[in-house]
């Protein structure tokens, strides 16, 4: 037997490997490791306050730290009888859009393209595409620019508090996102239709389960009460333990979690999938011209999926700003009780991302915290195991250890935030 | 050459910008911001901070005609003596240890400004303690009021 081990997966958010036992020309075994140590965060908000809470959990992840907080917000507003005015719950909406928009590109430009276009690392694209950058550039400070306006700050912003904002966001600075937003439609076209054009190293035909929450309003967002699967179930969010089954495995510090048993796959490939016929304008004439039944299997669709998200986030945001500058601009509303207990999910841009907390006497008593990333996990371990059988049928064993990284960084996994050099471990004297 | 002799070099022969690197909550990794803020306080508009957005900065100093040197103030790891301060060109920038957070490389954003025919340096400061919430160090506290002094002697302000 022979071992491969990836020991760190270069161009994702974090600290993980892969390693492959292969015998015979068959993979014996495939594990994804997370090396990252456990931040025990659920265990750090206990005997704090609902105020304490928001700013602690966003602290999980630098670059989705608005989805945690909006979680939790809807977690504990619920629990504490807190119904926030509608202007506020669309303002955090665009806040949520402009999250996922910058790290959507972050993804796209800067960890996926450079495997498509044979390259290294984005530093080695400026030669050639520097278009590419410049957009990228340009779409990032964009996304960071929605997050000043909405949440107070580029990173880690703090504006959105128990009950609304602490300032609501300014009519001016609303219509300055409206406009700037329609600047790059035309460019993100473009990018959607090179990762079209881009053609994959391995082909998948067994359908991927999905899962995202099912917005009640008809539209394609990122809110919803229950929980649509592409089995054809669909249940309340409140009722996510029973199907969202969290477990640990031995050789790595992140959760895992089953849906009946088996793995499934949360993100924009997963809504795509699940609520793409929802899409409208441009976005939803891409989904038209490109979605085929080969979306259901492969992961490495995820990319075109996040592209055709970038655009449709441009567009909403205008629909989103003249929606809430008629509204009469609301004021933060007092949580009404001190005890109570609820769920509140968001789609982040990674997939659906579940709070819990149950509050009494005005602290927190327990809480729960199930991230995109680990309900993943075990679809990429599988996912890779298909790839890797399909590259040594075929006598490509060269493109190995690229093509497995490649498909683990397509689920954009966020381990947390840094990324490191590969370095490969050969423990077989055959290798 | 003395690093003086160079920041003057580099500040007065073009239009340039300074930007100020880091994280104000891990210790002496707030160095640069502490820099940049306190320049701010009486100079015109080309000095920034990560916190403006590094990605817009650059963007527009790349779309700039006239700015044609970047300096970068941040908190580094050469294995030097606490608060010792040295400036590096863009060639030097992979071999260090930068300490990042959530943006992208600092050397992508060198290489792109070189690309585009803009001069870009690191102005270092070697750091003693990045532990999360502490102050800046005696040693790097005094480096940066010794640099705002200088910058502010040396800027056309």
């Amino acid at each position: 037997m022979k071992r491969r081990t990836i020991t760190d997966i270069t161009r994702v958010e974090g600290h993980g490997g892969i390693s492959v036992d292969i015998k015979d020309g068959k993979i014996l075994d495939i594990k994804v490791n997370v090396y990252e140590g456990p931040r025990l965060v659920e265990q750090l908000v206990v005997g704090k306050s609902p105020r304490d809470v928001l700013n602690i959990v966003p602290r999980i992840c630098g670059i989705c730290s608005l989805s945690h907080r909006y979680a939790a917000l809807l977690a504990l507003e619920k629990a504490l009888g807190v119904k926030v005015p509608k202007a506020t719950e669309m303002a955090r909406n665009l806040m949520l859009i402009g999250e996922i928009l910058q790290s959507h590109v972050l993804h796209l430009y800067f960890l996926a393209l450079p495997d498509f276009l044979g390259y290294g690392s984005s530093i080695d694209l400026i030669d050639n595409h520097e278009d590419l950058i410049m957009l990228s550039l340009g779409l990032k400070s964009f996304g960071y620019r929605m997050n000043q306006v909405l949440s107070g700050r580029m990173v880690h912003g703090e504006n959105p508090v128990l009950g609304g904002f602490g300032l609501f966001p300014e009519r001016s600075a609303l219509l300055e996102l409206k406009e700037k937003s329609q600047e790059f439609i035309a460019m993100v076209q473009s990018t959607i239709e090179l990762f079209a054009s881009f053609e994959f190293p391995v082909t998948y035909d067994k359908e991927i389960t999905f899962m995202c929450l099912n917005p009640t309003d008809g539209e394609y967002a990122y809110l919803g009460d229950s929980v649509v699967v592409s089995d054809g179930t669909e249940w309340g969010i409140d009722d996510y333990k029973e199907y969202v089954k969290e477990y640990v495995v031995p050789y790595s510090s992140a959760k895992r979690a089953k849906y009946k048993g088996k793995p499934f796959t949360v993100g924009a490939l997963a809504r795509i999938n699940l609520l793409g016929e929802r899409l409208t304008g441009e976005a939803g004439r891409y989904y038209k011209s490109l979605y085929s039944n080969n979306w259901k299997a492969n992961p490495l669709f995820t990319n075109l999926a996040q592209a055709i998200e970038v655009l449709h986030c441009l567009e909403s945001v205008p629909k989103l700003v003249d929606r809430i500058i008629k509204l009469k601009e609301p004021g933060i509303v007092e949580a009404e009780l001190d005890s109570g207990a609820s769920v509140g999910a968001v789609e982040a841009p990674r997939g659906t991302l579940y709070h819990y907390y149950e509050i009494e006497n005005g602290l927190v008593r327990s809480c729960d915290v199930v991230t995109p990333t680990a309900q993943n996990l075990d679809d990429i371990e599988k996912s890779l195991k298909i790839a890797g059988e399909q590259l040594i049928s075929l006598d490509s064993m060269d493109k190995l250890e690229s093509t497995l990284e490649m498909i683990t960084r397509a689920y954009d996994p966020c381990i947390s935030c840094s990324a490191h050099l590969i370095r490969i471990n050969y423990t077989d004297k055959d290798s | 050459m003395d690093i003086q002799i160079k920041l003057r070099k580099i500040l007065t022969k073009d239009e340039f910008v300074i930007i100020g690197l880091g994280n104000i909550g891990n210790g002496d990794d707030a160095a640069g911001i502490e820099i940049s803020e306190q320049l701010k306080e009486n100079s015109n508009n080309n000095i920034f901070d990560e916190i403006d957005g590094l990605e817009k900065v650059i963007m527009d100093v790349v779309n700039s005609g006239s700015i044609n040197s970047i300096l970068f103030i941040d908190a580094v790891d050469f294995n030097g003596l606490p608060g010792e301060i040295r400036l590096f060109e863009q060639e030097e920038i992979p071999e260090l240890n930068l300490i990042s957070t959530h943006q992208l490389d600092l050397n992508f954003f060198m290489q792109l400004l070189a690309k585009k025919q803009k001069e870009s340096y690191l102005l270092g400061i070697q750091a003693a303690d990045f532990g999360h919430f502490s102050p800046l160090s005696p040693e790097v506290r005094s480096s940066v009021m010794n640099l705002v002094q200088l910058l502010k002697k040396i800027l056309p302000i």
